[in-house]
C-alpha cells in the first residue's frame, strides 16, 4: 500500500521520540477520491482529489498532550511537527491541562489489513461510468416530467498507517463507494426532495447486476414517493404506534443509543452515572440487542482504531440489557468499561474520538418475509402486520419510510430523526408529509415489540461529532414495530 | 505564492507543448495555525489537546479543446508529482456543452482581512489562546456553570488565484473563531478574521452564562397548539440558511431542484414580506464572510438577492450565470443580512409584547429537513416559555410550520439585538410536548 513507502519518516519519528523522551502516535493517511456528478441527464462535473499527510500526537511522561499535523510526509516535516507538538504538550502542562496516561498501557503489535478490490477504478473507463450513470439518471427522469434528478458516484481509496513509539506499526485500507440519487418533484404549489442510495467498496455498485437492480428499484421508489408527497396532507402530531424501516432503525440505534454509549462523553451522557457507564440497566425487550462493529466491505468499515488497536465488535445492548460502551483508550477505564478500540478520525488533521462504525438492531424471533426489501409496499406491510396479529385491521398505525438524518443530545437524552414520508397503514394506505420522530433514549427501546424480515444493514450516512465527519452505516431487520409511547412523538400540526 | 508560481509555469509549459489545453485557472490556499479546547472543564485533554496544523489546498480548473473541462482539488504534492497529476486531470476531463471559459474581471476590490497580531500568536507560539480559554473557564465557573466546553482556533493563511491570461490575485487573511458552551445546553461563538477585542470576548462569555442560567429554570408544561416562536438571531440565521439561501443557488434553480424557478426571478416573484431584503457583502473588513474575489475570478462585493420581498437574482457561478443569461454574483460565504425597511423593536420589547410564546435556543435535526419544501418539523430542545411578556420556565417541544410562508406573514415580527448581523424573528407555528 502507498503508506508503506514512508519507513524513513517512521524511523526519524522514533529517533526523535527516544531523544526527547516522549511517547507518540504517528498517523499517516493517503486518500484518493473521484466523484462523477450527473444532473438531469448531463455531466455536471467529474472531480478528483488527493489527500496525504500526517498527524503526530505526543505525550509527556506525565500524560500531557500536544498535536501537530501537516499535509506533507517527509523527514523534515516530521521533525518540525515533533518540535511543535512537544512544545504544545509542555504548554498544556503549564496551563493545567488534563493529563491521561492510559495510552502507555497498550501493548505493541504489527498488523496489516488490506482489502483487495474486485472492481477497482479502471474496471470501467470513465466514459463507461458516465454513460451508465446517465442511463440511471434518465430512467428516473422518464418516470414523470415533474422530476429532476441529480446522480452521484463517489469512489474513495483510503489507506492508513499508525505507528506508536512502543513499536506498534499497523497498516490498513478502508475503500468505499457510493451511488446516490437526489430526486426533486415539483408542482405549481409544492416542491419535495427524496433520496436513494447504495453503498459499496468499489465500482461494483455500478457493475454487479444485483446492485444495479437495487439502485434502480430504490430510485423508482423514492421518485414515486416524491411525486406522491406533492399532494400529501400534513399529519396531526402526537404519539402513535409505529413501524419503521431498517434505515430509520439505523437512525434509532445510532442517534438514540450509539452516541450516548460513546464513553468520551460519558460524564454528561444519560447512559452514565457519576462518570461510569450504567452497565446492567434494562433498556429494552429481552429479545433486542444493539451491536456495533466493523464489517469488511461495509461503507463505514474501520478494522483498526485511530490509535492503532483492533476495533472490537461490541454488544452495546445485549438481550435488553445495557452491556458495553463504545470506548476509546482515554476514557474506557474512567467509564468503567472494557476498552473496545472505538477511536476514529475524519483525517490526519484530527484527534481521535470514540465513534460508531456499523450499528444495527437485532431481534430474536423476527417474523420472516419472503420478499426483497425494495419490493415491499405499504399495502404488503399492512397485510403482514394484520396476519401476524401485530396490528388490528382498523388500528391507527403509521409506517415511517426513508431516513433523512438525525441528531441527539446525549446529556439530556433527547434524540430526533427525520423520515422521507409517513403512511397510515390500511388496505389503502394514506401518505402524509414527513415529520420528525423524536423521543427519549431511555424509553424508546422498551417500546420496540417486533421485527420483520431479514437483517438489512446498508443504511449509510455521514456522522458529525466535534467537528469531524466520518462515514456511518447500519440497519436492522426490514421493519421494527414500536408500540405507542408518550415519550415518542411524531411531529405534525 | 512560490507553489502557485511554480504550478503556473508548469501549466504554461504543458499548454505550449499540448495545444489541447487551452486555458487554466488555479486557486491555492496555504494555511497554518493553532487550536486548543476545553472539554468537560479541562483545557487541553485527550479530545481538545493543543494542536498546530498546516496545509496547502485548492482547486484547479482546466479548459481543453472540444469543450472539455477538468475540475480537481490541489494539494502540496502537485509540483513534485506534476506529470502524474496532469495525466489524471487529462483522463478525468469531461465534456460539458454548458461549461465556461475564463472570466475577465474588472478591478478587484481591496478588503482588510489580515491581522498582524494573529500572525504573531502563531509565529511566536503565544499562549493568548490558552488565556482566552482560561478566562472563559473562570468566569463561567464563577457564574455557577457546572460543565464548560469550548474551543479556540486561529489561522494565518495566504490565497493565490491565477489564470492563464495573466490574472494574479494574492492576499493574506487571519481567521479566528472561538466558542463556549455551558451545561450541554447553550453556547455562543465568535468568528472573524482578526483577534477579538476584550469586549467581544466578554460578550460571548457573559451571554453564554446568562442564557444557560435561564435554561436552568424549572421545566413547565407546554400547552399544545398555536404559539409564537421567538428565534434569536443565531437560530433565525440557521433557518434562513437552510430554507431560503439554499433555494437561491443557481444550480438548483436552473435544474428545477429549488422551490424557486428561473421565471420567479425574471418575474420578480414576491417571496418575502415587502419590507424585507436579503443581501450579502463580501467586502466588510475583517469579517469571516469577506473575500475580494471568488475562485472563478468574480469580484467580491455587495449583492441584493431579494429586494423589498422580490427575487432579484439567484446565486450564480459562471456556468449558471451563462445558463440563466444573467451576470455572475459573489458567493455568500458564511454570512448574509436580512434587513427590514420598517423600524423594529428591541428583542427585550418583543418578549414583553409576547402573549404566548417560546424562545428557541436550540434545535435538533435542522439539517434533516427538506430544504426545497419550506416545511419544518423539528424538536426544539432548549426553550423558554413566555406568557404575558414574562419568561415562566423551561420547555421542550416538537415544532411544526412553514418557514418560507412565515417570512411573508404580516404578523411575523423582527427584533433588534445589539452586536448581531441579523435580527431575531418571531412567527406563529404549532408546538406540542
Amino acid at each position: 500500500m502507498r503508506v508503506e513507502q514512508y519507513n524513513q519518516v517512521v524511523e526519524v519519528a522514533k529517533e526523535i521520540g527516544i531523544a526527547k523522551g516522549l511517547y507518540f502516535i504517528l498517523r499517516l493517511q493517503s486518500r484518493k477520491d473521484l466523484g462523477v456528478h450527473i444532473n438531469n441527464g448531463k455531466t455536471e462535473e467529474i472531480s478528483s482529489g488527493n489527500l496525504e499527510g500526517m498527524g503526530l500526537q505526543v505525550f509527556t511522561p506525565e500524560g500531557f498532550m500536544g498535536f501537530a499535523a501537516a499535509d506533507q510526509i517527509n523527514e523534515q516535516v516530521v521533525q518540525d511537527l515533533f518540535d511543535k507538538a512537544a512544545f504544545l504538550a509542555q504548554q498544556s502542562q503549564s496551563f493545567h491541562g488534563e493529563p491521561n496516561i492510559e495510552i502507555f498501557k497498550l501493548q505493541a503489535h504489527q498488523t496489516r489489513r488490506e482489502i483487495k478490490l474486485d472492481y477497482p477504478y479502471g474496471t470501467l473507463s470513465l466514459m463507461e461510468i458516465e454513460t451508465q450513470l446517465k442511463e440511471l439518471n434518465n430512467e428516473l427522469m422518464d418516470v414523470d416530467s415533474k422530476l429532476s434528478v441529480r446522480t452521484l458516484l463517489r469512489l474513495t481509496d483510503e489507506e492508513w498507517r499508525i505507528i506508536r513509539s512502543d513499536g506498534t506499526d499497523v497498516v490498513f485500507n478502508i475503500p468505499r463507494s457510493m451511488l446516490y440519487h437526489s430526486i426533486t418533484a415539483k408542482s405549481a404549489e409544492d416542491t419535495t426532495t427524496t433520496f436513494a442510495n447504495l453503498p459499496g467498496t468499489d465500482l461494483g455498485v455500478l457493475i454487479k447486476k444485483e446492485n444495479l437492480r437495487k439502485i434502480q428499484e430504490r430510485g423508482k421508489k423514492a421518485a414515486q414517493l416524491g411525486l406522491d408527497l406533492l399532494s400529501a396532507p400534513k399529519l396531526a402530531g402526537g404519539h402513535y404506534k409505529l413501524v419503521i424501516d431498517y434505515a430509520l432503525a439505523k437512525g434509532l440505534a445510532h442517534e438514540a443509543f450509539g452516541h450516548a454509549a460513546e464513553t468520551d462523553s460519558i460524564e454528561s451522557s444519560i447512559l452514565g452515572e457519576n462518570g461510569r457507564f450504567k452497565t446492567g440497566m434494562m433498556v429494552a425487550d429481552s429479545n433486542l440487542s444493539i451491536i456495533d462493529g466493523p464489517l469488511e466491505g461495509d461503507y463505514a468499515y474501520q478494522p483498526i482504531s485511530a490509535v492503532g488497536e483492533e476495533r472490537q465488535t461490541v454488544k452495546i445492548v445485549d438481550h435488553g440489557k445495557l452491556n458495553a460502551g463504545l470506548s476509546d483508550i482515554f476514557s474506557a477505564a474512567r467509564a468503567g468499561v472494557p476498552y473496545t478500540g472505538a477511536e476514529r478520525v475524519e483525517n490526519f488533521f484530527h484527534l481521535p474520538i470514540a465513534r460508531m462504525s456499523n450499528i444495527r438492531i437485532e431481534m430474536e424471533k423476527a417474523i420472516p418475509m419472503n420478499q426483497e426489501f425494495e419490493s415491499v409496499t405499504p399495502r404488503d406491510l399492512y397485510r403482514l402486520l394484520v396476519e401476524n396479529h401485530l396490528m388490528k385491521a382498523d388500528e391507527n398505525v403509521l409506517y415511517l419510510a426513508g431516513f433523512q438524518g438525525g441528531q441527539v443530545n446525549p446529556a439530556f437524552g433527547d434524540f430526533v430523526f427525520h423520515c422521507s414520508g409517513i403512511y397510515q397503514l390500511s388496505p389503502e394506505p394514506v401518505l402524509y408529509k414527513p415529520a420528525i420522530f423524536s423521543g427519549k433514549i431511555l424509553s424508546v427501546l422498551r417500546s420496540v415489540k417486533a421485527a420483520i424480515g431479514r437483517l438489512q444493514i446498508d443504511a449509510i450516512g455521514t456522522c458529525g461529532k466535534m467537528g469531524q465527519g466520518v462515514p456511518s452505516c447500519g440497519g436492522s431487520h426490514y421493519f421494527l414495530v414500536i408500540d405507542q409511547n408518550p415519550e415518542v412523538t411524531i411531529g405534525g400540526e | 505564492m512560490e507553489l502557485a508560481t511554480g504550478l503556473a509555469e508548469r501549466l504554461n509549459d504543458y499548454a505550449r507543448q499540448h495545444q489541447e489545453l487551452t486555458a487554466w485557472r488555479i486557486d491555492l490556499y496555504e494555511t497554518r495555525g493553532f487550536e486548543t479546547g476545553i472539554k468537560n472543564n479541562r483545557i487541553g485533554g485527550p479530545y481538545s489537546a493543543p494542536g498546530y496544523k498546516r496545509s496547502i489546498s485548492g482547486e484547479i480548473y482546466l479548459i481543453w479543446a472540444g469543450q472539455k473541462f477538468t475540475s480537481a482539488k490541489l494539494d502540496s504534492r502537485v509540483l513534485d508529482d506534476f506529470s502524474e497529476y496532469m495525466d489524471i486531470w487529462k483522463a478525468t476531463a469531461y465534456y460539458d456543452p454548458d461549461g465556461v471559459g475564463l472570466y475577465k474581471p474588472g478591478s478587484i476590490p481591496k478588503v482588510d482581512l489580515f491581522d498582524e497580531s494573529v500572525k504573531k500568536i502563531i509565529d511566536h507560539q503565544d499562549p493568548l489562546p490558552f488565556r482566552l480559554l482560561e478566562q472563559g473557564l473562570q468566569q463561567l465557573s464563577h457564574r455557577g456553570i457546572q460543565k464548560i466546553d469550548g474551543k479556540v482556533r486561529c489561522y494565518d493563511g495566504s490565497r493565490v488565484i491565477m489564470n492563464s491570461e495573466g490574472f494574479v490575485l494574492a492576499y493574506s487573511q487571519t481567521p479566528v473563531d472561538f466558542f463556549f458552551e455551558a451545561n450541554d445546553c447553550y453556547g455562543e461563538s465568535y468568528g472573524e478574521k482578526r483577534w477579538p477585542s476584550e469586549a467581544e470576548i466578554k460578550r460571548v462569555i457573559e451571554n453564554t452564562g446568562y442564557i444557560a442560567s435561564l435554561l436552568a429554570k424549572e421545566s413547565v408544561k407546554l400547552p399544545s397548539g398555536k404559539i409564537q416562536l421567538l428565534f434569536p438571531p443565531g437560530i433565525f440565521e440557521s433557518f434562513l440558511g437552510q430554507f431560503l439561501l439554499t433555494n437561491l443557488y443557481g444550480s438548483l434553480v436552473v435544474n428545477r431542484q429549488s422551490c424557486f424557478t428561473l421565471s420567479d426571478f425574471k418575474d420578480e416573484r414576491l417571496v418575502l414580506r415587502e419590507d424585507l431584503s436579503l443581501e450579502a457583502n463580501t467586502l466588510l473588513p475583517y469579517r469571516a464572510m469577506s473575500y475580494p474575489c471568488t475562485s472563478e475570478g468574480v469580484a467580491g462585493g455587495s449583492v441584493l438577492f431579494i429586494d423589498k420581498g422580490k427575487l432579484k437574482t439567484p446565486i450564480l457561478s459562471l456556468k449558471y450565470a451563462k445558463k440563466a443569461s444573467l451576470s455572475p454574483t459573489p458567493m455568500p460565504s458564511g454570512g448574509f443580512f436580512l434587513k427590514s425597511s420598517r423600524s423594529i423593536d428591541t428583542w427585550e420589547k418583543l418578549i414583553k409584547q409576547t402573549e404566548h410564546g417560546m424562545i428557541v435556543y436550540s434545535i435538533l435535526g435542522l439539517h434533516t429537513q427538506d430544504t426545497s419544501s419550506g416545511h419544518f418539523s423539528l424538536t426544539a430542545d432548549q426553550c423558554l416559555l413566555v406568557e404575558r411578556g414574562e419568561i415562566v420556565g423551561k420547555v421542550k417541544a416538537v415544532i411544526n410550520g412553514d418557514f418560507l410562508k412565515a417570512l411573508l406573514q404580516e404578523d411575523s415580527r423582527l427584533a433588534f439585538l445589539e452586536g448581531e448581523d441579523n435580527p431575531g424573528f418571531s412567527f406563529w407555528a404549532s408546538a406540542s410536548e
